[in-house]
C-alpha cells in the first residue's frame, strides 16, 4: 500500500465521518433550531431591542462577542455532550469502537460539526449585528472575532466530551442545559460582566466562557483588561482538564462492562 | 488439525466482582465454520464476546483473533460485528451509514453488494428511524459485512424479532457461510443454532456443558413440547405415554416428550376437547428452566435426606 | 482532491463575506466635527439647548463673535449659521486639578476639557504654556493656569520627582518664598501640607509656616489652596486660612466643626475622587477607558497609553472604604453649601488628562450633586473661585469654549461623553492623534549639520560626550537597558538600544540618552536649528524621543512611532514651542510606560544618523 493511496483513504474517512456527523445533527430539528436561533434571538432582543443604548451604544457591538461566545458553546456541549451520552447509551459508540475506525476521526468529526454550527451562528450574528445594530469593526476585527470564536469551541467540546462520557443518555439534555445557561450568565454572556458585583466578577474567573469572551471582547478593546495570554492559558488549563477527566469517564465505561 | 483456527480462546476466565462470568472456557473456530454459542441469558455469551472483540482483558487465559490478541486494529480490520441491543443514530440513512462504515475498511464491498448481501437495496435511502426492527437488524448486519471480513460476530442477531424477520436474517448468514467467512453466533435459540452452525457451544454459568453438532447437542437437550388447551387436569396429563415433564402456563398446558409421536397419540385418544395444539422444539431456556429446576429438586431431595 | 477544492472554495468565500462586513469610515479630519465647517470664529450656532453655565435655555442658539459669545440681539441674521442638530451646548470643561506636562493640555482639549489649573509642574513648562490662554487664535491645546512650584518642606511632597525645586524651611522665609512664586509667575500659591511630621517618609512644613505662607499669598492678593490627605490636616489647613482644599479626605466622616468652619470661611474643595479611587483600587477608570464614548476617536497609541495611564496606583490594597468615606464627606459638604469643585489629578495613577474629569464628573454625580451642579463644579463654579477669568461660562462676553453633546447631560451627567464636537475659542477641534505622532515624519531631504553616523565602533556623539543607558532606576524604577554599537543599523553602523520596562517608577522609561556634554552641566542652544532627525528601527511601537532642558529634570516628550521598517524621522523645533530650545542638555529615545504589558515589556531598537539641523 503505497502512502499516499493510505493518506487519501484516511482523508476519506474524515471527510465521511464529518459529512455524517454533520447531516447527523442537522436532521435533528430539535438540536437544529435551538443552536442557531436562540443566540440570534437573545442577541436581537438584549442587544438590538431592548438595550441597543446600552454601554454608550456599544451595546450591539459587544454583544456581538458575547452571543457569539453563547452561541458556539451551544452546538460544542450539546454536540458532544448530549450527542455522546446517547450514543454511548445506545452502544452505538461501542459498535464503532468494534469496528477499525481511527477515534480520532469521531472526534474530529464531532469538533468539526461544531465549528460548522458555530460559524452559521456567528455568521448569522454577523449579518444581524451590521445590518440592524449599525455594527461596525474593521475588516481585522471580524475576522479575528471570527477565528477566535471558532477555535474557541475547542474547550467546550472537551468539556461537552467529559460529560458525555460520565452522564446518561437521558439526563443529559438536562443536565447540559443546567450548566450551560447559568454558566453563559455568570460569564458574562447575557449582561456585560461589568455590571455585575466584583464577587460575581470574581467568581467569572472560573468559568470558561468568562475567558473566551474577554478573549473576544479584547478584539474590540472592550475586556476588562486582562493580557490576552491569562485567558488563553486558563482556556488552555481548562480544556486539557476536561480531557482528562474525560480520559477516567472512558476508562471507568470500558471496564464496567 | 493443521488448519491454523481464526479465532481460538485458551483457558479463559473473567469475573465480575465475586461473579464469576467465565470459567476456564476454551475454543476454537476455524474459517468457514459457524459455531453458535449457546446459552441461557447471563451465561457469559456477552462477556465472551466482548473479550474476543477487545472491549474487555480477561483475568487469565489467552484470545487471539486471525492471529492477533483480541482488539488488535489489523483484526479489527478484519472483523465485523453485531453487538447486542445497539441502536444507531436513527436520522441518517441506510445508504449512508453503510458508506461510512465501509471507508473504515482497506477492502470494502460495493454498497451494491453490501446492499444486496443484505437484502437492504428497496429501503437505501430510508432513514434508520424509519425502518422495522427486522430491518433495522439487516441494517447492523450490513454494517458487519461491509469491510468484507473474514470473521463475523453476531451476538443474539435474531432477538427479538418476528419469524419471518427471522428468517430472512438466517438466509443472509447461511450466505455468509457460503462464502467462506466465519462466524461465531451467540443465541438463546436452539432453533437458530440448530438452522445455522456447524458446531454449538453450550455455555452455562460461565463454562461449557457441552460441544458438538446441531444433532449431538439436539440429543442431549432433545424432547418437543406439546402444547394445548384442554379442560382435564395435570393429573390426568401426566399419565400419558411419555411425558417427561408437565407444565400449566396460563390456560395452557405444556407437555415435554422425548417420543412426541407416542405422546400425541395418547393425548388425542385421551383428550376430547382439546383446542390450539402446538408443537415446537424445546428451547434452550425451555431445556435450562427445565435443568435447574431438576437441579433444585435434587437439592431439595439431597436435603431431606441429610 | 475534490474535498481540498471545495474547502478553498469555502474560505474564499468566508474570506469575501468577510470583506463585506461594515468598517468604520475612513477617518478624515475635515470630516470628523460632525456640525458645520465653520473655518471662522464667528457664526450662530442654532438649533441647540444651551447651558450657559448658570441656565439652560431650551431650543436657543448661541451667537459666537470672534471667538467670544456674543449677544443675539443686532445682525445676528448675517452671520453664518450652523445647525447643531438638537444638540445641548454645555461650556467647555475645566479640571481644577492637573500636573500638566508634554502633550497634557492637547489630550485634555480631545475630551473637551478647555482649561487646566494645575497644581505643580516644572516652571518651564508653566511658563510656556501660559502665554496662549488669553488669545482667541486657532489652537489645539486646553488653556492653562498653574500654581507653577508647590510650597513645601525639604524632603516633602513634591520633591520626589527627580527635579530640584525651591523649598521652605521655616516661618521667616514664608514672604519671601510666595514672592519667589509670584514674580516666576504662579497665577496661586498651593502648599503642601500635613499635620504628621512624617508621611510616608516625606516631611511636611509646620502649621506655623502654613499659616504663614497663607497669610503671605492673601497680603499678595493670590488664593492659597492647601493639598490635604486627612482630617485633621484638613482641619488645620482650614483654620490657618486656607481658601481652598484640593482633596478630600477619607480617613473619617468628616466632624461638625470642620464643616461649620468650612461654611463660616467659605472655604472651597476639589474632592478629586479620580485619583482616591485609584488609591482604594476601584475599578471606577477602568470604566472609562472601554466607554467607546470616549476613546472612539483615539488612535490605537494614544488608546494604549491612556490605558495606561487609567491603571490604579500600584501595589496598594484595596479600600472601597477610602473612596466611600471620600464621596460621602463630598456629600455632606455639598450638602452644608461648601462649594464642590471638579478635579482629576491627572496624570497620576488611575487618571488621564481630559477622559478622567469625565469619571470625576460621574463621582460627583454619585456624591449628590444634580447633573447641573456638577457641570458647574467643572466650569461656572471653578470661574469663581480660581482668578481664570470668565470661564465655564457662555453668556456674552465669555470666552467661546464649549462642547455640543447629542444626549442631555442633565438626565445624566454621564451623557457629558457623547460628546459632538468641541470648540475652542470659536473654533472646531478636530479630532485628531494628540499624541501627535505625525509631528515626526519621515523626511528625503538629507541633512547636513551635526551628525552621528556611528561608522566606526564607538558610541561618541558630535557633542563632547558618549549616547549611554537611560534608565528609570535613577528614580528608584525597575526598567533597564543596554545600549552598544552595531553594525547593522539603518545605514550600517549605529546604536542598538535594547531594554525592558518594569513597573517600579510612576512613569517607567529606558532607552538611550545622549547628554549634550560630559556632565550635563552645559546647555546648548539648539535654536539656530530647525530640526532634530535620526533613522530608526526595531519593535514596533510607540518610543518617546525626551527633550532635557535646565533646571527641568522632566523632560518634554515627544512621541514617534518605530517600524521595522528603516524610516529617517524628523522633529521640527517650531512645532514643540514649550520646549526651551534655548537650554537644551540632552536627548533620550526611550520606551515608556506604554509598554508596560508582559507582551510589550522587552523592546530593541536601532538608531542611526541622527542629526541637528
Amino acid at each position: 500500500m503505497n502512502t499516499s493511496a493510505n493518506w487519501q483513504r484516511s482523508l476519506n474517512i474524515y471527510y465521511l465521518e464529518a459529512k455524517t456527523e454533520f447531516l447527523k445533527a442537522f436532521r435533528m430539528p430539535a438540536f437544529t433550531i435551538p443552536s442557531l436561533l436562540f443566540p440570534l434571538m437573545f442577541y436581537v432582543f438584549f442587544a438590538l431591542i431592548f438595550n441597543r443604548q446600552g454601554m454608550n451604544g456599544q451595546m450591539p457591538a459587544y454583544m456581538i462577542a458575547t452571543y457569539g461566545v453563547f452561541g458556539i458553546i451551544g452546538p460544542a456541549l450539546f454536540g458532544f455532550g448530549v450527542g455522546v451520552a446517547i450514543e454511548k447509551d445506545q452502544g452505538w459508540l461501542a459498535v464503532k469502537q468494534c469496528s477499525p475506525m481511527p477515534i480520532s476521526a469521531y472526534f474530529m468529526a464531532r469538533i468539526l460539526t461544531a465549528m460548522q454550527f458555530a460559524l452559521l451562528i456567528i455568521l448569522s450574528l454577523f449579518i444581524t449585528g451590521a445590518l440592524f445594530g449599525d455594527v461596525v469593526l474593521t475588516t481585522g476585527q471580524w475576522a479575528a472575532t471570527l477565528l477566535v470564536l471558532l477555535i474557541g469551541t475547542l474547550p467546550f467540546c472537551a468539556l461537552g466530551l467529559w460529560l458525555g462520557l460520565a452522564l446518561k443518555g437521558q439526563s443529559a439534555p438536562a443536565v447540559v442545559n443546567l450548566i450551560y445557561l447559568p454558566m453563559s450568565f455568570l460569564s458574562g454572556l447575557w449582561i456585560p460582566i461589568e455590571l455585575f458585583s466584583s464577587v460575581l466578577q470574581s467568581f467569572a474567573w472560573l468559568l470558561p466562557p468568562f475567558h473566551l469572551a474577554q478573549l473576544v471582547l479584547k478584539i474590540q478593546g472592550l475586556d476588562l483588561g486582562h493580557p490576552w495570554f491569562i485567558h488563553a492559558g486558563i482556556l488552555t488549563a481548562m480544556s486539557l482538564l476536561f480531557l482528562l477527566l474525560a480520559r477516567r469517564s472512558f476508562k471507568r465505561i470500558s471496564e464496567a462492562k | 488439525m493443521s488448519i491454523a483456527a481464526i479465532i481460538e480462546a485458551k483457558k479463559v476466565s473473567k469475573s465480575f466482582g465475586q461473579f464469576k462470568a467465565l470459567d476456564r472456557v476454551s475454543l476454537q473456530i476455524q474459517a468457514g465454520e459457524i459455531l453458535a454459542l449457546l446459552g441461557a441469558n447471563g451465561a457469559g455469551k456477552t462477556t465472551l464476546i466482548n473479550l474476543l472483540l477487545g472491549r474487555m482483558r480477561s483475568d487469565s487465559g489467552s484470545l487471539s483473533v486471525l492471529n492477533y490478541p483480541a482488539g488488535h486494529i489489523k483484526a479489527r480490520k478484519r472483523i465485523g460485528t453485531i453487538l447486542q441491543s445497539a441502536q444507531m443514530p436513527g436520522t441518517l440513512k441506510v445508504a449512508e451509514h453503510i458508506e461510512l462504515f465501509s471507508s473504515y475498511y482497506d477492502q470494502p464491498l460495493s454498497l451494491q453488494e453490501t446492499l444486496e448481501k443484505s437484502q437492504l437495496t428497496q429501503l437505501k435511502d430510508k432513514r434508520f428511524d424509519q425502518l422495522s426492527g427486522g430491518q433495522k437488524q439487516r441494517v447492523f448486519f450490513a454494517l458487519a459485512i461491509c469491510g468484507n471480513p473474514e470473521v463475523v460476530f453476531l451476538d443474539e442477531p435474531t432477538v427479538g424479532l418476528d419469524v419471518d424477520t427471522r428468517r430472512q436474517l438466517w438466509r443472509c448468514i447461511r450466505d455468509l457461510k457460503d462464502q467462506g467467512t466465519a462466524v461465531l453466533l451467540t443465541t438463546h435459540y436452539l432453533e437458530e443454532a440448530d438452522m445455522l452452525a456447524d458446531r454449538i457451544v453450550l455455555l452455562s454459568d460461565g463454562r461449557i456443558t457441552a460441544e458438538g453438532s446441531p444433532e449431538q447437542i439436539k440429543k442431549r437437550l432433545g424432547g418437543k413440547i406439546i402444547r394445548f388447551k384442554s379442560n382435564l387436569t395435570a393429573a390426568h396429563l401426566s399419565q400419558l405415554t411419555a411425558v417427561d415433564d408437565y407444565q400449566a402456563k396460563g390456560n395452557y398446558h405444556e407437555l415435554l416428550s422425548q417420543q412426541t409421536e407416542a405422546t400425541l397419540r395418547s393425548l388425542l385418544n385421551v383428550c376430547t376437547d382439546i383446542q390450539d395444539l402446538t408443537i415446537s422444539q424445546v428451547t434452550l431456556e425451555d431445556a435450562f428452566i427445565n435443568l435447574s429446576e431438576h437441579q433444585t429438586h435434587e437439592k431439595i431431595e439431597q436435603e431431606k435426606s441429610a | 482532491m475534490k474535498f481540498l477544492i471545495y474547502s478553498l472554495v469555502f474560505v474564499a468565500i468566508l474570506t469575501g463575506f468577510i470583506f463585506l462586513l461594515p468598517t468604520p469610515a475612513v477617518e478624515n479630519p475635515h470630516h470628523k466635527t460632525t456640525i458645520g465647517n465653520a473655518t471662522d470664529n464667528t457664526f450662530v450656532l442654532t438649533n441647540v439647548t444651551v447651558f450657559d453655565g448658570q441656565t439652560w435655555h431650551q431650543d436657543s442658539q448661541l451667537v459666537i463673535n470672534n471667538g467670544r459669545i456674543s449677544t443675539d440681539a443686532g445682525s445676528s441674521d448675517e452671520l453664518p449659521r450652523i445647525n447643531g442638530g438638537q444638540g445641548f451646548v454645555i461650556p467647555g470643561l475645566i479640571d481644577a486639578h492637573t500636573h500638566t506636562w508634554g502633550n497634557a493640555l492637547q489630550q485634555a482639549l480631545q475630551f473637551g476639557v478647555t482649561t487646566e489649573i494645575d497644581m505643580f509642574t516644572a516652571l518651564s513648562f508653566a511658563q510656556q504654556a501660559k502665554l496662549t490662554r488669553h488669545s482667541e487664535a486657532k489652537t489645539n491645546q486646553a488653556d492653562f493656569f498653574s500654581a507653577g512650584t508647590l510650597v513645601t518642606s525639604p524632603g516633602g511632597h513634591g520633591t520626589q520627582y527627580g527635579f530640584p525645586i525651591p523649598t521652605i524651611n521655616s516661618v521667616d522665609e514664608a514672604d519671601e518664598f510666595v514672592q519667589a512664586r509670584i514674580d516666576e509667575g504662579s497665577d496661586f500659591i498651593k502648599i503642601v501640607y500635613n499635620h504628621e511630621p512624617d508621611y510616608h517618609g516625606l516631611t511636611t512644613i509646620s502649621k506655623q509656616t502654613l499659616a504663614a505662607v497663607i497669610k503671605a499669598s492673601h497680603a499678595r492678593q493670590k488664593l492659597a489652596v492647601v493639598h490635604i490627605s486627612n482630617h485633621q490636616s484638613a482641619v488645620d489647613a482650614v483654620t490657618a486660612g486656607a481658601d481652598g482644599l484640593v482633596h478630600t479626605f477619607g480617613d473619617r466622616i468628616i466632624s461638625d466643626e470642620l464643616l461649620t468652619a468650612m461654611r463660616e470661611k467659605q472655604v472651597f474643595v476639589i474632592p478629586t475622587l479620580s485619583v482616591i479611587a485609584s488609591m482604594a483600587q476601584s475599578d471606577h477608570s477602568a470604566a472609562l477607558s472601554v466607554d467607546k464614548n470616549l476613546t472612539r476617536k483615539l488612535s490605537t497609541s494614544m488608546l494604549a497609553e491612556i490605558k495606561n495611564g487609567l491603571k490604579p496606583f500600584h501595589g496598594l490594597p484595596s479600600r472601597p472604604d477610602l473612596l466611600a468615606t471620600a464621596i460621602e464627606n463630598t456629600r455632606i459638604m455639598h450638602e452644608h453649601g461648601i462649594i464642590i469643585l471638579a478635579g482629576s489629578d491627572a496624570p497620576n495613577p488611575g487618571t488621564a488628562h481630559g477622559i478622567s474629569l469625565h469619571g470625576e464628573l460621574e463621582l460627583l454625580q454619585q456624591a449628590g450633586l444634580s447633573p447641573t451642579e456638577v457641570l458647574q463644579a467643572a466650569g461656572y463654579l471653578t470661574a469663581q473661585a480660581f482668578p481664570i477669568g470668565r470661564r465655564g461660562d457662555l453668556s456674552p462676553g465669555a470666552k467661546a469654549d464649549f462642547i455640543v453633546l447629542s444626549a442631555d447631560p442633565r438626565e445624566h451627567i454621564k451623557n457629558t461623553r457623547t460628546i459632538v464636537s468641541i470648540w475652542k475659542n470659536g473654533y472646531p477641534i478636530t479630532s485628531e492623534d494628540t499624541t501627535n505622532t505625525d509631528s515626526i515624519e519621515p523626511i528625503d531631504e538629507q541633512p547636513n549639520t551635526l551628525i552621528s553616523h556611528f561608522n566606526q565602533d564607538s558610541l561618541k556623539s558630535f557633542f563632547d560626550s558618549d549616547y549611554k543607558v537611560t534608565s528609570d532606576q535613577m528614580m528608584q524604577g525597575n526598567s533597564t537597558a543596554a545600549v552598544s554599537w552595531t553594525s547593522n543599523a539603518c545605514d550600517g553602523g549605529g546604536i542598538a538600544v535594547k531594554g525592558h520596562i518594569k513597573s517600579g517608577f510612576n512613569y517607567p522609561w529606558s532607552g538611550v540618552f545622549l547628554p549634550f556634554s560630559a556632565n550635563m552641566n552645559k546647555t546648548r542652544s539648539l535654536t539656530a536649528y530647525q530640526a532634530i532627525e535620526f533613522e530608526a528601527a526595531g519593535d514596533v511601537g510607540v518610543y518617546q524621543l525626551m527633550v532635557f532642558t535646565v533646571n527641568n529634570m522632566q523632560p518634554v516628550q515627544i512621541p514617534f512611532k518605530i517600524t521595522e521598517q528603516c524610516r529617517l524621522l524628523a522633529v521640527t523645533l517650531s512645532d514643540h514651542p514649550s520646549v526651551n530650545w534655548d537650554a537644551v542638555t540632552g536627548l533620550a529615545w526611550v520606551a515608556d510606560g506604554s509598554r508596560l504589558k508582559p507582551e510589550l515589556a522587552s523592546f530593541a531598537f536601532s538608531l542611526d544618523n541622527v542629526v541637528i539641523r
